[in-house]
């Protein structure tokens, strides 16, 4: 009788070295158990669900055609988080969406005068579980430009310094820098509008 | 100034005349020497079975440092004498078997085949002590493996 | 110092971005500035929101349909890199020597009686490692230990094991 507790119990270094031999089974488990994780900032970045979902296949195969370069320095799925990173950022490069994008950057540029747009004070809401912030900061996530998304994604969920931002996102530390205060604020400033619009906060 | 007809310039033509008897007289003496291979059937499992007769320990440590499996089970064994630049077939099961054909440089290459198809050809130099391993999934928790090593 | 660059040096402050005597200056600011105290408050409330605020989702499709198409994107990509692995021709100038070549081989194969023909290889693996498939369809993998004291073909076939047992009396 066919039986996989080989795989299904198996921890996360001990499938890698397997499928750094070629035990596609192995890599099967891998992608079992992360797929939904990786998903999750394919469309986190991206905002469109097929998009996510096909960047976080090409992310699975190159990972396998790039294991033997993975030695544990990080964990497996933060290594695989960065690879569909890349190619969210690479898609992004690719997609033109300057309408939103140059609308923001105005937005950003303007200096002075934008600058000094309060940053809204968000306080915890009693009532307000988790679950529902998540949901809240999700759909305001998705207002955002896609240059200030990733920024704020790659900052908050993905952890990246400044000056890994700047070298993925192809500039500047200065330009991150103001990048994640503008998306903060805007972040802010949506949040306290749905609370409002909802009545949780007057 | 024309090219005298009693100097014509070398070309290539002649060169590869020259090449031509120049390695043709090498070639006899470059011969591959008779070679002797042994080959094992094996079955990687994690289950124990009783019934069957484990590889020697040398194939075991070489396949545990690579793969998974608990216990290697040796199905069938064969040995071939070689002469140089021939080729012998060997069946390891009722349905595979492979061709090994003794190449010059201490190459061999190994044909395995199934129901009569040939799969998959490797070529490559066997030293003593090394191995070679076509291999693959049995479709349960268990593996196949074709080793291969040459004697001096 | 402008306005604008204090509030990013407040923000690389709340992200641990700004270190040493920078930090140590703009703390002592802090102090004295209630501006830009509030400003620091509110960024690290952000922040604080903003942890682990990453919205779970599901793959939108099966996890069998998911591996399936990475199994064949896999697939796909190691038989191309296999297929690209054919050394190229060179230059013409080249292949007026490399084909005439090629001709004296395949005489003095004939002068010295050889018995086997070259099979023609068609995948070349690095060292002296050459492999030849001859189902597209079957998937393959190879793997060398560093030492070369084993090398591996690993093929996406089962073969049948079971022995013949007129051969094993036989034998």
């Amino acid at each position: 009788m066919p039986e996989e507790p080989a795989y299904s119990s198996a921890k996360e270094p001990q499938l890698v070295e397997w499928a750094k031999v070629g035990d596609m089974q192995a890599f099967e488990e891998l992608v079992s158990r992360y797929r939904d994780r990786i998903y999750v900032r394919a469309y986190s970045i991206m905002r469109n669900e097929d998009l996510a979902v096909d960047l976080s296949q090409n992310a699975w195969v190159k990972a396998w055609q790039r294991l033997e370069q993975f030695h544990g320095e990080a964990s497996f799925p933060t290594w695989l988080s960065r690879i569909v990173t890349n190619l969210c950022l690479d898609e992004l490069r690719r997609q033109k969406r300057a309408r939103m994008d140059s609308i923001e950057a105005m937005e950003e540029a303007t200096g002075p005068v934008e600058n000094r747009m309060e940053l809204e004070t968000v306080d915890p809401i009693e009532g307000l579980g988790r679950e529902e912030l998540r949901e809240r900061i999700d759909a305001a996530l998705a207002k955002l430009s896609d240059k200030h998304r990733t920024v704020i994604v790659l900052y908050e969920f993905e952890q990246f310094e400044y000056r890994e931002i700047a070298e993925k996102m192809g500039t500047s530390i200065g330009t991150v820098m103001s990048r994640l205060f503008y998306a903060r604020k805007r972040m802010a400033s949506l949040l306290k509008e749905t609370l409002k619009r909802d009545g949780l906060i007057e | 100034m024309s090219v005298s007809r009693d100097n014509p310039p070398m070309n290539r033509f002649t060169v590869f005349v020259a090449l031509l008897l120049f390695v043709s007289s090498g070639y006899v003496t470059a011969q591959a020497d008779p070679i002797t291979v042994q080959a094992w059937l094996v079955l990687g499992s994690s289950k124990e079975q009783k019934d069957k007769m484990e590889v020697p320990a040398d194939i075991k440590k070489k396949l545990a440092r690579v793969f998974k499996w608990m216990h290697y089970y040796q199905l069938n064994s064969k040995q071939l004498n070689i002469a140089d630049a021939t080729t012998k077939t060997t069946k390891l099961s009722k349905t595979a078997s492979i061709k090994v054909t003794n190449r010059k440089n201490c190459k061999i290459a190994v044909s395995l085949y199934s129901k009569g198809k040939m799969l998959v050809q490797k070529t490559q130099t066997l030293r003593p002590g090394s191995y070679m391993v076509l291999a693959g999934n049995t479709g349960t928790d268990s593996a196949w493996f074709i080793v291969l090593s040459k004697d001096k | 110092m402008n306005e604008n660059e204090t509030q990013l040096k407040i923000q690389a402050l709340v992200d641990g971005e700004l270190t040493g005597r920078e930090a140590e200056e703009l703390r002592a600011r802090l102090e004295s500035d209630g501006g830009l105290r509030a400003l620091h408050a509110r960024l690290t409330a952000v922040r604080g929101l903003m942890a682990g605020a990453e919205l779970p989702r599901t793959l939108p499709e099966s996890g069998d349909f998911h591996w399936s198409q990475i199994s064949k994107a896999i697939g796909h990509g190691e038989r191309e890199a296999r297929r690209l692995a054919k050394p190229a021709l060179g230059a013409n100038w080249l292949l007026r020597w490399v084909m005439p070549l090629a001709g004296v081989a395949c005489l003095v194969l004939v002068l010295s009686r050889q018995q086997t023909t070259m099979p023609d290889l068609n995948i070349l693996l690095g060292g002296d490692h050459e492999l030849e498939l001859t189902d597209d369809e079957i998937d393959v993998m190879t793997f060398n230990t560093g030492d070369d004291a084993i090398s591996i073909v690993w093929l996406d076939y089962s073969i049948d094991l079971q022995q013949d047992s007129l051969q094993l009396w036989l034998d």
